[in-house]
């Protein structure tokens, strides 16, 4: 099951769909795949930031939308602190 | 004299019913938070790997490698606060660093690991540094 996460005050918002069930054009997770995209998208627009986490590896940054991606995480903007 | 009482008791009670409003609404969001960071911690323990969550619950913090300068590791404390930074083992700086929006500790701690492995440069130069002061 892959997922994308959006970080916030209430935990997360995630969306999540089958991938195998895309390569058979299934409604279903062709519905969350264009709800992901559109959040990912609406995000980015926010100055948040995407990374790609890959069991065991170093996390990669997503400037654009990856379907393939097993778990999207989007973070929200960062400043400097005192 | 009357209508002073009246004042005062009018008063009175607007004043009570503003705390009661203010109790109440501190409860929610309380709760709200409560929940939030529970949800939070369910994914930073499905986002980390058993030797980090092993470090996390035994250290109370993470550590991270730095990919730009080597020798470097950087400390994320187990809740929110300034990130240490270590050089060939040795406490150089703090970095402090967070998010615009609130999230629960756990989300910070995960912001962070993610920024420092995937976009380490922008983090370095977003946040600020504070030198450690050098051991006599």
């Amino acid at each position: 099951m892959a997922a994308l996460y959006v970080l916030s005050s209430s935990g997360d918002q995630r969306v999540t769909w089958q991938r195998e069930r895309l390569e058979v054009r299934d409604p279903e997770a062709l519905s969350a795949i264009a709800e992901a995209e559109a959040l990912f998208t609406r995000e980015r627009a926010r100055g948040s930031s995407a990374f790609k986490v890959l069991p065991g590896q170093p996390a990669q940054r997503l400037d654009v939308f990856d379907a393939t991606a097993e778990e999207i995480v989007i973070v929200p903007r960062m400043a400097g602190g005192a | 004299m009357l209508s002073l009482w009246l004042s005062a008791a009018l008063l009175l009670i607007g004043c009570g019913a503003l705390l009661w409003w203010l109790y109440r609404r501190e409860r929610v969001v309380s709760r709200q938070r409560n929940q939030a960071e529970r949800q939070a911690q369910e994914l930073l323990r499905r986002m980390l790997q058993p030797n980090e969550l092993h470090q996390l619950r035994t250290h109370r913090f993470l550590e991270v490698g730095s990919r730009l300068i080597p020798g470097r590791v950087y400390r994320i404390p187990h809740r929110r606060g300034q990130v240490r930074v270590y050089e060939g083992g040795r406490h150089t700086g703090n970095l402090c660093i967070e998010p615009t929006r609130w999230v629960p500790d756990s989300d910070v701690l995960l912001i962070h690991k993610l920024l420092l492995e995937a976009d380490e440069a922008s983090y370095l130069s977003t946040a600020n540094l504070f030198k450690a002061s050098p051991q006599m």
